[in-house]
């Protein structure tokens, strides 16, 4: 009888803890993809210079490319700006990244190209 | 729940050195920031002086250059932005319902080092001069001017911006996290918002301000050659830097004030802001806008019709969001039950002032036009009339506004109307008639000018207005002085307030709010009054509250600056280090102590509810 009463709750804690438990695994799996994928993007960032059948031109836009997709994965994966409550720092850091671009794209337009 | 008992009461001159209290620091912004006014105002009634008669000979050229550069530092970096500080300090946490800014010491750490950044750049004038390059520095005259008011004007400022930076972050992280229940953004008075914009302005501006003044220094102290073309350098670099930092100056300085006027306004006229929601887009358009215009301060440099062109038309859009702030204010009046009290009297006096700054903001932003306006007197009554007309008018008006509530005191409204009259004709008699002295050909910066040029009657009209404006500040200061009397206490809300700083008794108790208020709208005391409560329903039972502790660390921090400022200005390394070895001490110090603060219990908070303190 008491077991009856108190079923209900355990299997609602039991649920709980699996669901959980799959998004610490889910979560564990993002990290484990984007450790290994950021070594390759590295792996491959140092061949494009190290490599003399790439063009040095070619090979800085490429690894700054890289490097892009590498902070991506730090921001999202690592500092877990995916989950919720983050709407701030990603206005901040949107907001941030807009205003330097702008200035250092019209500074360089301005002072380099004239 | 383990109480602390390190809490220690501190009274008199210790109490103000180690206070982290928003409301204290707020009034050590107000009155540091006030006495820089005094001395900047000082230094242009000279100014003056010297340019009401032609070939005057009283402050001539290497005085009239320091007088010049220092009225523009003083007045921009140590008066405005300190007083703006000093107003959202005393006043933004209450609007939230909040019991501290988020970071209490780090809020006394952004005032120590203002301050004595604002002392070291002012020491100047007793130590071989102050700057003479203009508050905008330019290279090379700033690289190659050889005494030491320059250095003093780098390092002065570096401590100080750093201090402003820190105050910024503090702003932007309370108004995001420390709100009440309920007070959602759109709920926020519009002086919060202006506030939020602004510290966001001042986190992305001031760090270019920080950049360029590293390469000034550099170059200043260690010979780098960021600026020197001989060597590779660029001039240009300097003035795009200081102006992406510069114009957002402008724009962290003007939107505060106009937060403070819609408060006053909506008070005074017992209506609701007309287009709350067009307000604070309004606000944040101006806030984006301005990071995109810092090329309209440099159109002669000849950057090329492209780049002119599209800057013109980024400045010219900005004229939008301030004309819909504009209407949005006349139409709050109209209809209103306006009581011209002194707050809305400089309130009022405001618009129509700031509207003729404005219009001759969009007649300079035109590039052809700008050549034929630009470094005369009409930019120099441009932005006087939009800095003096709408920056320093918005600040009286809330310093009458806001003096109930951060002195206890009300200001007394004969003496207050003496002073509005006197600074508002003062004003225009100064710098109306600077419109017809800059088209008619008269430069700015420069110290005389010659009889014959039909110049003579316009200064001197000019000059006598000046003296109203000294006169009108001197009402102020005798207001202030005789408001000390008990004559003038105050009740809690004298003018029938709107928002949440008027809902706690008189003086405001240290916790602020005994029981966090629940915010059921915009304008959230007049929602109450409306409903026929007269006070704030709480959010929570009343408690333990914690508040932190006081600490000397943020002054000793400042003045450890302060020493590596002059060592570094006299290229003494022992005393720049031992200055900069002073700071990491106290930033050690305040890692390793660990302060937990302190509990005011729950039964004298109950005491002070039922004794009518909170």
């Amino acid at each position: 009888m008491a077991n009856h009463t108190q079923n209900p709750e355990t299997t609602v804690h039991r649920h709980e803890e699996i669901q959980r438990k799959l998004a610490l695994k889910e979560e564990r799996k993002h990290h484990n993809v984007s450790f290994v994928m950021m070594i390759l993007l590295t792996i491959v960032a140092f061949f494009a210079i190290w490599s003399d059948k790439i063009s040095d031109s070619f090979a800085v836009l490429f690894i700054l490319t890289l490097a892009v997709v590498q902070v991506f994965f730090q921001l999202y994966v690592w500092m877990h700006l995916s989950h919720k409550g983050h709407d701030f720092p990603i206005w901040g850091m949107a907001s941030g990244i807009l205003v330097a671009a702008i200035t250092v794209a019209s500074l360089m337009g301005l002072i380099w190209t004239s | 729940m383990a109480t602390h008992e390190s809490h220690k009461k501190r009274s008199g001159l210790m109490d103000w050195l180690t206070t982290v209290d928003h409301k204290k620091i707020g009034i050590l912004y107000l009155l540091a920031g006030g006495f820089f006014f005094l001395i900047g105002g000082l230094e242009a009634v000279l100014m003056r002086i010297q340019l009401m008669e032609p070939d005057s000979k009283i402050f001539t050229g290497e005085l009239y250059n320091q007088l010049l550069t220092m009225h523009g530092t003083t007045m921009i970096f140590l008066a405005a932005m300190p007083i703006i500080f000093g107003f959202m300090n005393a006043i933004v946490p209450l609007q939230l319902g909040a019991r501290d800014v988020a970071f209490p010491y780090v809020n006394a750490v952004g005032f120590w080092l203002f301050f004595f950044g604002g002392v070291l750049l002012n020491l100047s004038w007793f130590l071989g001069g102050a700057p003479e390059a203009g508050w905008t520095a330019y290279a090379p005259l700033s690289t190659v001017a050889e005494d030491t008011g320059v250095d003093f004007y780098v390092l002065g400022l570096q401590i100080a911006g750093a201090g402003t930076l820190a105050g910024g972050i503090n702003f932007l992280v309370t108004i995001i996290n420390m709100r009440a229940p309920g007070m959602t953004f759109m709920r926020m008075p519009l002086f919060t918002w202006a506030s939020f914009v602004t510290s966001g302005l001042i986190l992305f501006a001031f760090p270019a301000l920080t950049v360029g003044f590293f390469l000034l220094m550099f170059e200043r102290v260690f010979d780098a050659n960021f600026f020197n073309p001989d060597m590779g350098g660029n001039i240009l670099i300097w003035e795009h830097i200081f102006w992406i930092f510069g114009h957002p100056e402008v724009y962290i300085l003007i939107l505060p004030a106009f937060g403070i006027i819609s408060e006053v306004i909506s008070t005074f006229s017992n209506k609701r802001l007309f287009g709350y929601s067009a307000m604070v887009f309004a606000t944040v358009l101006i806030g984006f806008l301005g990071f995109m215009v810092w090329v309209h301060h440099m159109f002669t440099v000849g950057l090329g019709p492209v780049a002119n062109s599209i800057f013109a038309v980024a400045t010219m859009a900005i004229a939008i969001p301030t004309g819909v702030k504009i209407f949005n204010w006349i139409f709050t009046m109209w209809g209103g039950q306006i009581r011209f009290s002194t707050a809305m009297l400089f309130a009022v006096g405001f618009v129509p002032t700031f509207v003729m700054g404005g219009v001759t903001g969009v007649m300079l932003s035109v590039p052809a036009a700008d050549y034929q306006y630009h470094d005369s007197y009409f930019v120099v009554a441009h932005f006087h009339y939009v800095i003096v007309g709408g920056l320093i008018l918005g600040l009286f008006s809330g310093l009458y506004y806001w003096y109930p509530r951060m002195f206890n005191r009300v200001l007394n409204e004969t003496l207050g109307k003496w002073n509005f009259w006197l600074f508002f004709i003062g004003f225009h008699l100064t710098f109306f008639p600077q419109h017809w002295l800059g088209l008619m050909g008269m430069p700015r910066r420069v110290y005389t000018y010659m009889s014959g040029q039909e110049l003579d009657g316009a200064n001197f009209v000019s000059t006598i207005g000046a003296i109203l404006m000294g006169a009108g500040t001197v009402v102020l200061l005798i207001n202030i002085i005789i408001s000390a009397s008990s004559k003038y206490a105050t009740t809690k809300d004298p003018w029938d307030g709107r928002t949440l700083e008027w809902s706690m008794p008189v003086p405001t108790p240290e916790y602020n709010f005994a029981q966090t208020p629940l915010v059921r709208g915009l304008d959230a005391l007049y929602v109450e009054k409306t409903a026929g409560n007269g006070a704030m329903t709480p959010a929570e039972p009343v408690g333990e509250i914690h508040m932190p502790n006081g600490s000397i660390l943020p002054f000793i921090l400042s003045l450890g600056m302060f020493i590596s400022g002059f060592g570094f200005i006299y290229s003494n390394w022992y005393v720049a280090g031992a200055g900069l070895g002073l700071v990491l001490i106290t930033m050690f110090l305040r890692s390793i102590i660990d302060d937990h603060g302190y509990h005011i219990h729950k039964e004298e908070v109950e005491a002070d509810i039922k004794g009518g303190r909170a």
